[in-house]
Order: C-alpha cells, then structure tokens, then sequence
C-alpha cells in the first residue's frame, strides 16, 4: 500500500476509536505528519500500526493513555528520531514542483497588473530580468519561512494550550509582515540584468502555460497530494 | 535518558528479537506475548520505538500482510544480522546473569 492509500484506510478506520482515544491519536498524528523530515511512507505505515493497535487495545477497555503513555510529545519526538528521513532527491523536487506553481502564478497576477496600468496610464512595460529573479526569490524566501513557521505552531499546538488572543495576534503580525515584506522589498531592489520589452500579456500567457502544465503534470504523476 | 531506562531498554530488545525468532508477530500481538511473559511494567506503546530502532539497525524486517482476523498488519521477522545479534545478546545475559543476581540478591542469600 503506498502512503495515500494508508492515509485513506487511516481515515475510514479512525472512526472506530471512541471520542477520547480519537482526539489522543488525532494529536499524534498530527504531530508526526507535520514533521516534514520524514519519510511520508514509513510515517503512514507507522500511525496505522499505532491506530490499529489502539483499536485492538480498545476492545479490551484500555485507553489511548494506559498504551502510549501521558506525555505524546517525548513518545513521538523518540519515535520521529527512528523513521527513515525522507530522500533529499524527492524533498527537492516536491518544494521545486511548488515553486514553479507560486512562480507561474506571480507571472499572471503581475501580467494583469501590468495590462490594467496599461490602460490606464501608458507606462513602459520593460522587465529587468535580474530584478525578477531576484523579487521572486524574496517572495518565496517569505512564503517558505511562513509555511515552516506555521506547521511548528500547528506542532505545538498538539501538546500545549494555546492563548487564542495571543495566537490570533501573532498570527496578524506574521501576515501582516510578510505582506509589507513582498510588497516593499522588491521596491528596493534597483534595475539590473537583461532588459526586455514585455506586454502584460506574454507574462500572463507565460504563466498560464506554465500552469497548466504543471497540473497536468501532477494529475498524471501525483506529485502533489 | 537515565542508566537504569536503558539498561531496561538493552534488554527488552533482546526480549523482543527473541519472540520475533520464533514467530513473526505484529505489533499488538508482540506487546500481548511480553506481557504474558510477565513483563507487565512494560507499557504497550513502548515497543513501537524499538520496533523502529531494531528495523533502522536491519536487524529485522516489517512486511505488510494479511492476518488471520482479516485486516493488513505490519509482520516483523528476524533478517540474518538479527539472527547473530540476537546469539551474542544471548551470551551476553549467561555471563552477567549469575554474578548479577547473586550481586543484586546478596541480602536475600545472606539471611539464609
């Protein structure tokens, strides 16, 4: 069986677990698929070998704690430490697979943005090749470190009670950041590399090309899942 | 993690390599046998760590069948590098076993 098909067998055996025992293995399973390093397979496998034991410990009247332990997050860490990490090879191509996708979708949303200043006032559609680059690697430099920000406060979340005021503002504050951070940055970057002349509409051809092959692509490889 | 927690853990791999050279089991099967066995302070979840460890050493092998009750579970048998570690730990024990106990037990043979 390979990982989706696991998780999806996870999902339609999780139901047996009774309220209790699910939320204990619903925190650990969180925990363990939100650490990134691991390989996605051998992490399935494991958390339906746990799942099914509970089952089993279940029917005997036992809860989630008596079997794993009161402290999930020292249980998992030690467990985490054991799994196979994920090949280096595939991590690479997933997160290039990912780029690619949020580089074709800046080239449509700035190829809009382009054509509707186009329209209203005549400014000079010339692209600095070097600037691009550069601005696209600010925004996925933001992008990545809100994401791995993200799944470590979901991780936490597991094993400690959270300050919902608290999380909402920092939350805000995040945004908010990187917002300013991609939008301002790249306004500081001066105008360098090899100049072309583009309409906004080669950028949001470009783009929309790019994307379609891209989900064409993960529809029949499954790249993404 | 503390000497005496991995004194214990040294141990119940070699427990656990030993019931899996009889019979490959899977995991709830497993922590049911040690149990049996006696070893009743051993809480259940605390195999799935060894498990992981024993499997990252290939010193055994997990394989997805089909069991007797009828769901996929995960089957661990012994590789052959689990088959000698198993032998030394085996020899290890004879020798430290006498001396151990009658170190540990002095009191209880001194009364007599």
């Amino acid at each position: 069986m390979n990982a989706k098909e696991l998780i999806k067998l996870n999902n339609k055996k999780r139901k047996e677990l009774t309220k209790d025992n699910e939320e204990y293995y619903d925190n650990m399973l969180v925990y363990i698929r939100t650490s990134v390093s691991v390989s996605e397979q051998q992490a399935e496998e494991l958390l339906m070998e746990l799942l099914d034991h509970l089952i089993d410990a279940q029917a005997e009247g036992k809860r989630a704690e008596e079997v794993f332990g009161e402290n999930l997050k020292t249980y998992c860490d030690e467990m985490i430490k054991q799994l196979p990490k994920e090949p280096l090879k595939s991590t690479a191509f997933f997160i290039s697979f990912l780029l690619l996708q949020l580089a074709s979708l800046m080239a449509i949303v700035s190829g809009i943005g382009n054509i509707v200043v186009h329209y209203v006032k005549d400014s000079s559609q010339t692209v600095y090749i070097g600037t691009a680059i550069v601005t696209f690697v600010i925004v996925a430099a933001i992008i990545s470190l809100d994401v791995f920000l993200l799944l470590k406060w979901i991780q936490k979340s597991v094993y400690k009670i959270s300050n919902k005021i608290k999380d909402f503002f920092l939350l805000f504050v995040l945004i908010f950041i990187s917002l300013a951070g991609m939008v301002f940055l790249p306004k500081l970057i001066p105008p360098f590399g090899y100049v072309i002349e583009v309409g906004g509409f080669l950028y949001l051809a470009t783009g929309a090309v790019t994307l379609i092959v891209l989900r064409w692509l993960n529809s029949k490889y499954q790249i993404t899942k | 993690m503390s000497l005496r927690s991995q004194l214990l853990k040294g141990i119940l791999e070699g427990c656990i390599l030993s019931i899996i050279q009889k019979e490959t089991v899977y995991g709830y099967e497993l922590s049911q046998k040690l149990q049996q066995y006696g070893l009743n302070d051993v809480s259940e979840g605390s195999i799935y760590p060894i498990l992981l460890r024993l499997q990252k050493e290939g010193l055994i092998k997990g394989e997805m069948k089909a069991s007797p009750s009828g769901p996929k579970r995960k089957y661990y048998h012994l590789t052959a590098s689990g088959e000698s570690a198993l032998c030394e730990i085996q020899e290890e024990w004879i020798n430290i076993q006498n001396p151990v106990d009658k170190l540990l037990n002095r009191s209880f043979y001194d009364e007599r």
